[in-house]
């Protein structure tokens, strides 16, 4: 895509010899007269991508870092949370609520995380958890010789009938009739996870 | 030159050892004073914001060519004292509030300057108003809006986080004092689409 206007943003600029470095830095990547801010590049896409390695490579010697797109931060953020706690090893505590671990671990309202999880992956973020808590227990189910009380109480579950209603709902199999067949179709299972 | 030396007889370029340069703020900013000393083939021990040491003196020549050098990246090479002194006072801001270091901002910046530049408090923030037209204390909010404003410009700080690293009393103190030099608040600052950020050697100016 041609005529398109990029912006970079750029960490630990203060000064204009900040700037004049910055400048050079992409005038040796091909990028010439390119607008640079205190903080900000603005460059418009030419044939040859601008190769970013390069340029972060080239602004560390300096001391500059390129930052990440702040929405794309966050959501990789989110999703290691999500791993994180749903790991099977998480140690729940009481009235255990994900809004509220999001405030306090990543520092934003969980309004504005759940909007941007909307916005990027076109699924809710508590349909995410679901599966991905749903998906531990078939890997729980599966590898591990765990009991489904202990698998309910290790993700969280507030009992074992919620698991396997929830269970249901996901896979449209019962947890028992999935561990009959987990021998036979444990490969099938394993290529969808 | 010898006008030069005429109005200012205190510099014996021969025992300048010590140059101060105005405008210093950042590590790009020592570098491309390094290069300038290189290109003179100028023997230095150290470059610091606002300060080089040299191993050698520097002769009158030497002296001019380098400030013309300075001049034409925006630097200014000072061959007066009270205004090397203010601008002592400038770098030690500078590096107090901008640094990562957390532990620099346990010390009070009075405590500070006239330890580091073995000069009475008073006698420095007096000469410091009469040059800049700006009290120490008015300078110091300046430039530490400015860091908060570099801060939220990243969005990897909370504005609480932003507080404590900065060493504000509360984010109340910081969130008011924002609005009081900004004009607006920090999240609507966060919102608005031009930063306006200044270059650290203009703030206050």
């Amino acid at each position: 895509m041609m005529d398109q206007q990029l912006k970079l943003y750029i960490k630990g600029m203060v000064c204009d010899r900040c700037i004049a470095v910055v400048k050079s830095a992409m005038d040796d990547l091909g990028y010439k007269h390119t607008d640079v801010g205190l903080g900000e590049v603005t460059y418009m896409q030419q044939e040859n991508k601008l190769n970013l390695e390069a340029l972060a490579g080239r602004l560390t010697i300096f001391g500059f870092s390129i930052l990440e797109d702040p929405k794309q931060r966050t959501l990789k953020e989110l999703k290691n949370l999500v791993t994180e706690v749903y790991s099977g090893d998480y140690d729940f505590p009481e009235k255990f609520r994900f809004a509220s671990l999001v405030k306090t671990s990543l520092n934003k309202e969980y309004e504005t995380v759940r909007d941007i999880f909307i916005a990027s992956e076109n699924k809710s973020l508590e349909q995410f958890i679901i599966e991905f808590r749903i998906n531990k227990v078939k890997e729980l189910l599966l590898y591990s010789s765990l009991s489904l009380a202990d698998i309910a109480f290790r993700l969280n579950f507030t009992s074992v009938p919620h698991l396997s209603t929830q269970f249901k709902q996901v896979t449209g199999l019962t947890v028992s009739h999935f561990r009959d067949i987990k021998r036979i179709k444990a490969d099938v299972i394993y290529s969808h996870n | 030159m010898e006008a030069y030396k005429r109005n200012h007889t205190f510099y014996n370029f021969d025992l300048v050892m010590e140059l101060f340069i105005k405008n210093m703020v950042c590590d790009r900013c020592i570098m491309t004073v390094k290069q300038a000393l290189d290109e003179l083939t100028l023997d230095y021990d150290s470059v610091q914001l606002g300060e080089v040491k040299l191993n050698a003196g520097i002769t009158g020549s030497q002296f001019a060519t380098l400030k013309e050098k300075l001049r034409i990246t925006g630097f200014e090479l000072l061959d007066d004292q009270k205004a090397s002194l203010v601008n002592r006072v400038k770098s030690c801001i500078i590096k107090y509030i901008h640094s990562d270091e957390d532990t620099a901002m346990n010390m009070k910046l009075s405590v500070l300057l006239a330890d580091k530049l073995e000069t009475d408090y008073n006698y420095l923030s007096a000469l410091f108003s009469s040059v800049e037209g700006i009290t120490i204390e008015k300078y110091v909010i300046l430039q530490r809006i400015e860091r908060v404003k570099e801060l939220l410009t990243y969005n990897e700080l909370s504005l609480n986080e932003i507080a404590w690293k900065l060493s504000y009393s509360s984010v109340q103190h910081l969130s008011q004092q924002f609005k009081k030099v900004t004009g607006l608040t920090p999240s609507q600052y966060k919102q608005a689409k031009d930063t306006d950020r200044k270059p650290l050697d203009q703030v206050g100016s």
